[in-house]
């Protein structure tokens, strides 16, 4: 048998990575084929060991809906009942510490809404798979953290928000960071806060400068398991860690250091035969992503000298670090930072001088904090001017999407390298941008009903140009928000308040704030002091109060007004209806119109009945039902004292075989008419 | 690669609208464990869904029960308000 081709390192690591995707999906399996020729025994070895490593340890999934009563250590929001390990979930979150909990296990939720959080993904990436539902708790003891005297030596002397900004950058500790951590995430620092191998290398770099010969390596390498204890094992440390920790081998045993590439490898194999289920994680995948765009890029590019050469190189790692992770990016926070090289290139000397001034202090206390004072408002002030910059914005993309992108990026990568021509690579780029933008000319005709809790907030999307219906209170704000960019929606043509209750418009101001807005229509019952109006106005939105009758085309279709006919100074009565018309599909939006004014519309047969009020009793008549023949019935509704929904009202639609989907057990329900070209 | 991803989008559809939710398998927390009506403390009987302040001293008052059905003795707790209970206490 020849020699791999690819490297042992990088084998064994693809084939961890596929072993790992194989326990998920098996079908990644297949994908395997066409990289064994090239990388032959140490992927196959990877992907069996990891596979068999997942197949002896699964993760066990916990007898869900069992009671649980006794006392708990709760550290870090995590405790462990019955030999499963659970996540603790109380309002407010409880501290560390021993409590008597009473409760019960349930399975994590998962996304409720586009570009909503998957606790499930999230939990499961760190080997857990139950949530313990604490009903009653009684506080027994407090849970000393045996760091607790380091941290308090890290922050000793500095002003708070340079004190949370130290922990951050020395010990990875984001928590009280607040506000300042959107400043770092929008000026595309973020990664600073996330500990990695730029954090590692400082720590190993100030111990390597000791005279100490061959032992300055093994003194380094158990510094590692130390920093790893002090800041707790997060994917992206554990990586850093533990390429590091093999090229301090090497040198320790004379042997040299292990290519980038080839420890990177290692590194993934061997984090995932530890824990298949951290591919999961996002730390895990934006980690490795990062390294491996510099180790395929840098060592293509020459370096002039000087300070040129500083310059250029440091925006070279940054774009390079962050070409592999884009789609990512987008996919995950919707946003990426234009300015993130120019910040990078600024505060990379701040943290230069910051992080290794932190793992001083962590020994030396407040001595050195007449230092970093400055040095931390200076990135604190770098992070907010930056946070000001242009972003790109984008929804979440597609698995396709992830593909094509990897796909252009391929050639380019080649080039670099120079295995094929420049002009051939951009050719062959062009491929995969052409079938993406032929990919997405097909616009979506869809209702989208998100899942606000107890209120309607709707999205129609009518070929090109987005409707908003309602937006529930005024607290789901950020989550509507998150989904309307998860769906890609940069404006509302059309933003309409059928009436002013706060589980329909509260959340509606903030809307208008965020978004570019084309026309707002507004129930004749807003009064002219209401926050929505008050927003409308002060951003110059043009805004109309119209009656049945009114008509707007939006895309490929048109929105018709039906009500108000008449006013009666009541705010449900004098509400917004609704037939949204896709062109292949037609949707009744009832707002929270009583009895009498579903009687007065006489609507003809629709495919998709938004139910009126939450379905309590006040709406959906015999009558209406029985016009309107909807296939389709949507509900918003969440947890709520009134009983919506009415079970008689539910049954009468099911009873005329209407598929009722309700928010409270569907989550977020979306209703597709088909496609406009 | 993007024809096959375009093919949804042109094939016909045999039913006109399509549903997808976000949540498929919906969970349902299991009852509460049953409150002892001899034992359970004056906060613990608050917590019983209909029971305030009033009515769940005039509970404790009226103790020992054997069976829950005693519980209709108790001033202010009907057969309604009993069916009520039932699933959350025992004697």
């Amino acid at each position: 048998m020849s020699a791999p081709r690819g490297g042992l390192g990088l084998g064994l690591g693809l084939g961890g990575v596929l072993g790992a995707l194989g326990l998920l999906h098996p079908w990644a399996l297949l994908l395997a084929l066409p990289l064994l020729p090239l990388f032959r025994l140490p992927l196959a070895a990877g992907l069996a060991l990891v596979l068999l490593r997942g197949f002896l340890f699964p993760l066990p999934e916990p007898p869900y809906g069992k009671r649980l009563e006794g006392v708990f250590a709760v550290r870090g929001g995590f405790t462990s009942a019955e030999g499963y390990r659970l996540y603790v979930r109380h309002y407010p979150p409880l501290p560390d510490g021993v409590y008597r909990l009473v409760g019960y296990i349930a399975p994590p939720e998962t996304r409720r809404n586009p570009g909503g959080f998957d606790q499930g993904t999230w939990l499961r990436s760190l080997g857990v798979r139950g949530v313990f539902h604490v009903e009653q708790k009684e506080a027994l003891a407090p849970l000393p953290d045996p760091r607790e005297a380091w941290r308090r030596r890290l922050v000793q002397g500095l002003s708070p928000p340079v004190a949370e900004l130290t922990e951050g950058l020395v010990l990875g500790d984001k928590e009280g960071l607040e506000a300042a951590y959107a400043w770092f995430q929008k000026a595309g620092l973020a990664h600073l806060l996330a500990l990695s191998g730029l954090h590692v290398g400082f720590l190993l770099g100030a111990v390597l400068v000791l005279p100490l010969g061959r032992w300055r390596y093994l003194l380094a390498l158990l510094l590692l398991p130390f920093y790893l204890w002090l800041a707790g094992p997060s994917p992206s440390l554990v990586r850093a860690s533990l390429m590091a920790g093999l090229s301090l081998l090497g040198l320790f045993l004379g042997l040299g250091t292990a290519g980038v590439l080839q420890a990177l490898g290692l590194a993934l194999f061997l984090q995932l035969l530890l824990a298949p289920h951290a591919l999961l994680s996002l730390g895990l995948q934006l980690s490795y992503l990062a390294v491996l765009g510099l180790a395929l890029v840098l060592p293509a590019l020459e370096r002039p000298s000087g300070l040129r050469g500083y310059v250029a190189s440091a925006l070279a790692a940054t774009l390079a670090a962050q070409a592999l992770l884009v789609p990512l990016l987008l996919h995950r926070f919707g946003f990426l930072p234009l300015l993130s090289p120019l910040t990078n290139l600024l505060a990379l000397p701040l943290v230069a001088l910051l992080v290794p001034l932190g793992f001083l202090k962590l020994f030396l206390g407040g001595l050195l904090a007449p230092l970093a004072e400055p040095l931390g408002q200076a990135l604190l002030g770098l992070a907010q001017m930056g946070a000001k910059g242009p972003l790109l914005r984008w929804g979440e993309i597609s698995p396709l999407g992830f593909a094509l992108y990897y796909l252009g990026l391929l050639p380019l990568l080649a080039a670099l390298h120079r295995k094929i021509p420049w002009r051939k690579a951009l050719l062959l780029t062009s491929l995969p941008i052409l079938a993406s933008l032929l990919a997405a000319w097909p616009k979506p005709l869809d209702l989208h009903l998100l899942d606000v809790g107890q209120g309607d907030a709707l999205l129609a999307r009518m070929g090109g140009a987005e409707v908003l219906v309602d937006g529930g209170r005024s607290e789901q704000a950020e989550k509507l928000l998150r989904a309307l960019r998860a769906l890609g929606i940069e404006d509302l043509e059309l933003l309409v308040a059928t009436h002013p209750d706060a589980d329909h418009a509260g959340s509606l101001p903030q809307v208008v704030a965020e978004l570019p807005i084309g026309l707002a229509l507004l129930s004749p019952a807003f009064p002219q002091d209401h926050p929505l109006v008050q927003a409308l106005k002060a951003k110059g939105v043009p805004t109309l109060y119209p009656g049945a009758g009114s008509r707007f085309r939006v895309g490929k279709g048109e929105v018709r007004v039906l009500w108000p006919a008449r006013l009666s100074r009541d705010e449900n009565r004098d509400g917004l209806a609704l037939l949204l018309d896709f062109g292949r599909g037609q949707a009744l939006l009832l707002a929270d119109l009583p009895v009498e004014v579903e009687r007065a519309l006489e609507v003809g047969p629709v495919d998709v009945l938004k139910v009126s009020h939450h379905g309590s009793r006040t709406g959906t008549s015999e009558t209406l039902v029985s016009q309107a023949k909807p296939k389709v019935a949507l509900i918003g509704v969440g947890n709520n004292p009134f009983g919506h929904p009415h079970p008689e009202v539910v049954k009468r639609l099911e009873g005329r075989g209407v598929q009722v989907f309700r928010t409270d057990r569907d989550g977020a329900v979306r209703v597709l008419f088909g496609y406009a070209w | 690669m993007a024809l096959l991803s375009l093919w949804p989008k042109v094939a016909p559809s045999p039913k006109a609208v399509r549903v997808e939710t976000y949540v498929q398998a919906a969970f349902t927390p299991p009852p509460p464990e049953p409150v002892s009506l001899n034992q359970a403390s004056l906060e613990a009987l608050e917590a019983l869904p209909g029971v305030g302040p009033v009515l769940a001293r005039r509970i404790l008052e009226g103790r020992p029960y054997e069976r829950v059905e005693d519980l209709l003795k108790v001033k202010g707790i009907g057969p309604a308000t009993l069916e009520k209970l039932r699933p959350y206490v025992r004697p």
